[in-house]
């Protein structure tokens, strides 16, 4: 797992929960950095499950809300640091429908090693998109956060469906909808 | 606090731990940035290097501009092709070569890629080379672009003289030979696959008064042809898919509806690739041809009609002369048999010679003209070659014993030869070359002369040469000699007679033998005619018959006939031979009396003539076939004036067996009817006593007929009456019958039957069965008998109504 994810999560631990937690968080995992993360490293994704399992522990927030609430987070962060990926878009399914073709493939220009999740997306109609999340990491709410970060950023008030297609949450189908 | 600041140093000390790491990684990573930009670099060199080869060998001009189009750089090939070195191009514009003639064109061109920035051009235009030449370049040009605007150019230029030559070679070619075909009045058409036509050339409009405008897209066939033609040209699409081409001809409508006629030469049409792509037509108007070939048929036919009209005029002719003919003849060998005069013996000769010239005559007439109507019908037989020329010979030799002549045969082959050939035409050319000889030379000697030129296992070619010590010609009539109807001159034939018609029959019958004739003479010094016959070597060897003295050995006493004959000196003639033979003979003087005869009873032999009132001898010949009757199998012999081929073969059809052509020789009327007279076993051989009915009647002929007439009138019914009694075994009426016959025979001069019918009356008064045995022994006999005195009967009415 890219760097990037674990610094900006410390970040925000930081951020929203103070030095001694994001310090107590580390401290009580058992991890194989040590927990000195650098955004261009990459990092055994075990360590961010630690992270965040001891983060919904200290804080009393289940896993599943703290994950959606780093993806809408990371969205702007993605935004500030890579302005390049919003030329050219409108709206937040073209930009969602571009992340396999477009972001990927940059990521995997800069990151060789990067092991990123897959997404089908099919456009049902004017005011649909499917997006199906594939990924062994099973971080379909760290999606869900980054999908709600980037319908806010678009302005465009949109409810998400969200369904898993597999026992393990390794595949999950979005569904998204324009709200009228 | 102490525990906010021991979290914040374990922070801290992650935080340049981290960093650390970033460090390392990003050594890491502009090293291997460095590592891969030396290989790129390398790379970079290599392919530098390798296209600066590629450039510099390459047969075409490469070159770059500038945003202006001046040479920057051009390749080493361009001083081969343009004169000039690539350090000479520097700094010219990329166009500067441009001939006069095309610098408006190339300049608008290129002047609409630096306009609208077309990416890449290709232009074909020709330039002027250091030394004057003209060279065609086909030119690719790059324009290279950065940020919409052009900072200069790449060009690649290629040397296409040769192929613009040759192209223009092809288009001046292909324009000479349309316009040659075009001056050939010949029309071109192309249809495509499916027969619509894609190209109509000018001569085609004109020929079918279409123009191009309204045959494009059409099929051809539909507009200016009927169903007939139509479905001719369509079959002919499958004939060109399969690539095959043909010449046909085609009845037409023009567009003002007349008529045409189209000869056309059509042939598939195939692209460069060599695909099938339709059919190409050159059409040929033959009308004119086709109605002078009509006219020369027609001309043709009236001419074969007017032909077949001069033959049967030639062969009526003949039979009208040849029927008196014959009389004539007939007649004069009857005469030289009665007692006359040494006088009238040679007025007789005299005759004899003068009708026979005449009938040879009529002959040779006959013969030319169906050789030249080419019907001449060939009958190979094995034929003893040297048999038949000595035969040949001794003919001329007899004749010519009067003169101080010499007459021979000089056969130089070693052996027998035996070939197939035609006998008759053998002896009508030798006969013919002979008669010439002989009727030319006064004295000295003819000569055949026979020597092989060729022979192999199934063939053999000889040389016959004809020598006389005649009076010879000169050389402007032996030009001549083998016209018809010329002699060596005017004179001659007066002096020798003739018709001038002998050698030009000998020449046509060698030629159609496969043959040639030449002569060679001197005026004064004799002729010598030298002729070349191939012949085919017979596989059967000849019969020997026994032809030679047939005349003297065979015998025809006895044979019935039934002659039928309308012609009453010609039934005189036939009448006086049968007397001489000794026939029994029954005469009928139109065909349906002869019907009615031989529906009477059995003939060894029926002669028909056959023009005869009535019915015709093929009517009779046809009807004895068809029809149950005595002879149906019985030989019939057609007796014919007309000497043309085409009757034997309508008496053959006919049923009958032969064929005399009249005037006949007593020798040929006898050679025929021994053919069919092998003396019957089961015939009676009892004869009339002739000597004891004239010791008996005394010469009293009105008393003879008397008692022969009713003989026949009681005898033959009681024979009837007899035979019925004996197939019903009726020993008694067989008994009385026997005795009432029994004095009855000797009276017509046949005592001899009165011994066994005497026995027959004994044998059947005792109810014996031998009286069966008897009869049959005596059946035969008693028809002889009747037969006889009939025959004698008519001979006295013969005779009665001669003497009337």
């Amino acid at each position: 797992m890219k760097g990037i994810v674990f610094t900006e999560f410390l970040e925000m631990v930081e951020d929203k929960f103070g030095l001694l937690t994001l310090d107590k968080i580390v401290e009580n995992s058992d991890l194989e950095s040590g927990g000195a993360y650098t955004a261009v490293g990459t990092y055994n994704h075990s360590e961010m499950v630690q992270l965040v399992s001891n983060l919904s522990e200290e804080v009393d927030i289940p896993i599943v809300d703290l994950l959606e609430i780093y993806g809408k987070h990371f969205f702007t962060i993605l935004h500030n640091s890579y302005p390049s990926f919003f030329e050219e878009v409108n709206g937040a399914f073209d930009f969602l429908g571009s992340i396999e073709n477009h972001i990927h493939v940059e990521v995997l220009k800069l990151y060789p090693d990067a092991e990123l999740p897959s997404f089908d997306i099919k456009q049902l109609n004017e005011n649909q998109l499917e997006m199906v999340y594939r990924s062994e990491r099973k971080l379909a709410a760290f999606a869900k956060g980054l999908i709600q970060g980037a319908t806010e950023y678009f302005n465009e008030p949109i409810s998400i469906k969200m369904e898993t297609l597999d026992s393990e949450g390794a595949v999950v189908k979005f569904t998204l909808t324009k709200d009228e | 606090m102490s525990e906010e600041l021991e979290a914040l140093k374990r922070i801290l000390s992650r935080e340049r731990k981290a960093r650390k790491a970033s460090e390392k990684i990003l050594e890491e990573k502009s090293l291997e940035l460095y590592q891969a930009n030396e290989k790129l670099k390398s790379l970079y060199a290599t392919l530098e290097n390798r296209y600066q080869k590629i450039v510099e060998q390459a047969n075409d001009i490469i070159y770059r501009g500038d945003q202006n189009g001046k040479c920057i750089f051009a390749n080493p090939v361009s001083e081969k092709i343009l004169g000039y070195t690539p350090d000479e191009l520097k700094g010219q514009h990329f166009t500067f070569l441009v001939i006069p003639e095309d610098q408006e064109e190339v300049a608008q061109f290129y002047k609409k890629q630096w306009k609208e920035l077309i990416e890449t051009s290709y232009k074909e235009f020709r330039v002027q080379n250091k030394a004057g030449e003209i060279v065609w370049l086909g030119q690719n040009v790059s324009l290279i672009i950065e940020d919409k605007k052009i900072v200069g150019l790449s060009g690649v230029a290629r040397d296409i003289t040769k192929q613009k030559q040759a192209e223009v070679a092809l288009k001046r070619s292909e324009i000479k030979y349309r316009r040659v075909i075009e001056n050939m009045r010949l029309g071109l058409l192309e249809v495509d696959t499916k027969g619509k036509v894609v190209k109509a050339y000018d001569q085609f409009c004109e020929m079918v008064g279409y123009s191009e405008e309204e045959l494009l897209g059409k099929n051809p066939a539909e507009i200016i042809t009927d169903n007939i033609s139509k479905k001719l040209i369509e079959n002919k699409h499958d004939l060109r898919e399969k690539g095959l081409s043909d010449v046909y001809e085609v009845k037409c409508k023009r567009k003002d509806g007349q008529t045409i006629w189209l000869l056309i030469s059509g042939a598939p049409r195939f692209d460069s690739k060599g695909k099938y792509v339709g059919s190409m037509g050159i059409h040929m108007d033959i009308t004119d041809q086709k109605r002078l070939l009509s006219q020369l048929e027609s001309a043709r036919n009236i001419a074969e009609e007017s032909s077949k009209a001069k033959e049967q005029f030639l062969a009526h002719m003949s039979h009208e002369i040849r029927t008196p003919l014959n009389a004539v003849i007939g007649m004069t060998h009857l005469l030289e048999d009665t007692p006359i005069n040494d006088e009238q013996h040679d007025y007789l000769q005299t005759i004899k010679y003068s009708s026979e010239h005449l009938l040879n005559m009529v002959s040779d007439i006959l013969d030319i003209s169906k050789i030249e109507s080419g019907e001449i019908e060939f009958q190979q037989a094995a034929t003893d070659l040297e048999e038949l020329l000595q035969a040949q010979v001794n003919t001329y030799a007899l004749r010519a014993k009067n003169k101080a002549l010499e007459v021979k045969l000089e056969w130089n082959l070693d052996e027998k030869v035996i070939v197939e050939s035609d006998v008759k035409f053998l002896n009508q050319i030798f006969g013919n070359l002979l008669s010439n000889a002989e009727k030319f030379t006064s004295k000295g000697y003819i000569k055949l002369k026979v020597d092989p030129i060729a022979e192999d296992e199934q063939t053999i070619n000889l040389m016959f040469k004809v020598e006389d010590s005649g009076i010879g010609m000169t050389e402007a009539q032996s030009n001549h000699i083998f016209e018809s109807f010329k002699q060596a001159d005017y004179e001659t034939s007066i002096k020798y007679g003739g018709t001038g018609l002998g050698l030009s029959i000998a020449k046509h019958l060698i030629e159609h033998l496969g043959g040639e004739i030449h002569v060679k003479s001197k005026l004064n010094h004799g002729t010598t005619f030298q002729i070349e016959l191939p012949f085919f070597k017979s596989k059967n060897t000849i019969e020997q018959s026994v032809k030679q003295n047939l005349e003297n050995e065979i015998s025809l006493k006895g044979m019935s006939v039934l002659i039928a004959e309308d012609n009453p000196i010609n039934q005189k003639f036939i009448i006086k031979l049968f007397d001489k033979f000794q026939l029994e003979y029954q005469l009928a003087e139109d065909g349906l009396k002869a019907w009615n005869l031989i529906k009477a009873r059995k003939y060894d032999a029926v002669i028909l003539d056959l023009l005869m009132p009535e019915m015709d001898g093929y009517e009779v010949a046809t009807l004895c076939r068809s029809e149950p009757n005595p002879n149906q199998d019985s030989p019939i012999i057609a007796l014919t004036a007309s000497a043309l081929l085409d009757d034997r073969k309508k008496v053959l059809n006919s049923g009958m067996n032969e064929h005399l052509t009249k005037p006949f020789s007593p020798i040929q009327l006898k050679r025929t009817l021994a053919k069919y007279f092998h003396g019957q076993e089961n015939a009676s051989s009892l004869k009339m006593d002739v000597n004891y009915l004239n010791d008996f009647y005394q010469g009293d002929l009105e008393f003879e007929k008397e008692m022969m007439q009713l003989f026949l009138e009681n005898s033959a019914n009681d024979l009837k009456t007899l035979e019925k009694a004996v197939s019903n075994k009726d020993f008694d009426m067989i008994y009385q019958l026997a005795h009432k016959m029994k004095p009855s025979f000797t009276l017509v001069g046949f005592s001899a039957l009165e011994v066994p019918i005497e026995k027959l009356e004994q044998y059947a008064k005792q109810q014996k069965n031998e009286t069966f045995e008897q009869f049959k022994s005596i059946h035969n006999d008693l028809k002889q008998c009747f037969v006889s005195v009939e025959s004698r009967l008519n001979s006295f009415t013969q005779k009665e109504k001669d003497n009337r």
